[in-house]
């Protein structure tokens, strides 16, 4: 419906404002702009960014040892797998290298969320526009992002030294990646200052060790075992769930915080 | 600054520029209003209350179209204000039968007949005619304010303005 230029003149908009009964009487509209004025004086407005601007302010934070270490897990991980896809004549050998990357992906994650608890004040009031429950669930998820990153050119790469399916593999690989971020929560909050940091990676050399010991056993990796596979990760990701919602709420309460 | 910048400034804390809204739109809101009650003095009050509303909900408003928006806390107030009053809104009482609303236009100047015809179309008619025409106010958006679809805004469009350009080229040729 087009309103076009040849609509009669009492329908256009310059019509209205020549009229005498649509015309304002400017004292009338002074008093309703004054009290307009009056009330834009007393309100007190709070700013709400969107959600894209909170996730560039929460990038913003993340420290420039979070990107090299993410940068050179990748490097190494394309390096090795490269490596073992061209020379390795046991797919197994490939599967241990890709549960272990998986098993050691989520570290660099962790460790910079563990940085989030040890928070300074000044850094609290730069993220001011979220509550601590808030700013861990973002960066949460933003992590968990990278890692499925991490995890998609993982599984590729596996792949082309397997024989399995796109499916199964996704599966080998998220059983030792959720099991490694098991162990991650649930020494995170164990021990503050300088020694969780020390505390953090033996779990994750653990982590990666263990990851690699299905490797060892070759009927591990049958397709008769995925049914398995796939109870074992649903139990994990339950397990992760309530780590998850347990450390929200720790957060909430403060306890985390006061730790410092 | 456009709206869009406005609003982002406003958002931020630069609460005087809620101030420069009001002076843009007050003028168009304050002739929704008397085109929706049919009483320029009631006008005043009820275009003040609109951008009182509007100030209250500054920080939680997600930009769209600005004028809009306004269009839309100005025709809930209206609407308010005749359920507060247990009024219903003009041009619905006093709509004449279909065939004889000639009788109340005969006599009027063309331009008060005009004016007398706009208040006198249906208020769905008259708000959708209004909002077309004088505001400029896209089809969806009409049917977004007014809970309706956009076939619905355009048949009540059309309707409106066949209905005034009969009226009124029957008053002229009197």
């Amino acid at each position: 419906m087009k309103r076009g230029r040849n609509i009669e003149p009492w329908l256009k908009k310059e019509w209205i404002a020549e009229q005498k009964i649509y015309r304002i009487d400017p004292d009338k509209k002074e008093k309703a702009m004054a009290e307009i004025r009056a009330e834009a004086k007393e309100q007190v407005l709070w700013y709400q960014p969107g959600l894209p601007e909170i996730m560039a302010g929460q990038l913003q934070y993340l420290s420039a040892g979070y990107w090299i270490l993410q940068g050179a897990l990748l490097a190494v991980m394309l390096a090795v797998m490269y490596w073992m896809n061209r020379n390795a004549e046991d797919a197994m050998a490939c599967m241990a290298a890709g549960s272990a990357f998986a098993a050691f992906a989520g570290v660099t994650g962790i460790q910079e969320l563990g940085r989030s608890m040890a928070y300074h004040m000044t850094e609290l009031e730069q993220t001011f526009y979220l509550n601590i429950k808030q700013m861990l669930a973002l960066r949460m998820i933003l992590f968990a992002g990278m890692d499925l990153l991490f995890l998609t050119v993982l599984a590729i790469l596996t792949r082309q030294g397997t024989d399995w399916g796109i499916g199964e593999l996704c599966i080998y690989l998220l059983v030792p990646f959720a099991a490694s971020h098991i162990v991650y929560f649930s020494v995170l909050t164990l021990v503050k200052n300088r020694r969780a940091r020390y505390i953090q990676t033996g779990a994750a050399i653990l982590s990666v060790v263990i990851s690699m010991m299905p490797a060892m056993v070759q009927e591990a990796y049958r397709t008769a075992s995925v049914p398995v596979w796939t109870g074992i990760l649903v139990c994990m990701l339950a397990v992760l769930g309530i780590q998850i919602r347990t450390l929200l709420q720790k957060a909430a309460k403060g306890e985390l915080l006061c730790w410092n | 600054m456009e709206d869009r910048k406005l609003i982002r400034e406003i958002q931020k804390g630069n609460k005087e520029l809620l101030n420069v809204i009001a002076e843009k739109y007050y003028d168009d809101i304050y002739r929704f209003c008397c085109f929706q009650t049919g009483n320029p003095v009631q006008a005043y009050d009820l275009a003040q209350e609109t951008f009182l509303k509007f100030i209250r909900m500054a920080d939680r408003y997600q930009y769209r179209n600005l004028k809009g928006y306004l269009l839309t806390i100005a025709r809930n107030c209206c609407i308010d204000y005749y359920r507060e009053n247990a009024r219903s809104i003009p041009g619905v009482d006093e709509f004449p039968e279909e065939g004889r609303e000639d009788e109340r236009l005969a006599g009027l100047e063309l331009r008060e007949c005009i004016q007398q015809a706009i208040q006198q179309l249906p208020p769905e008619q008259r708000e959708a005619v209004v909002l077309y025409y004088y505001y400029d106010i896209k089809l969806r958006e009409i049917a977004q304010m007014t809970q309706t679809g956009v076939s619905t805004v355009k048949s009540r469009i059309r309707q409106g303005k066949l209905k005034l350009k009969r009226w009124i080229e029957e008053e002229e040729f009197k």
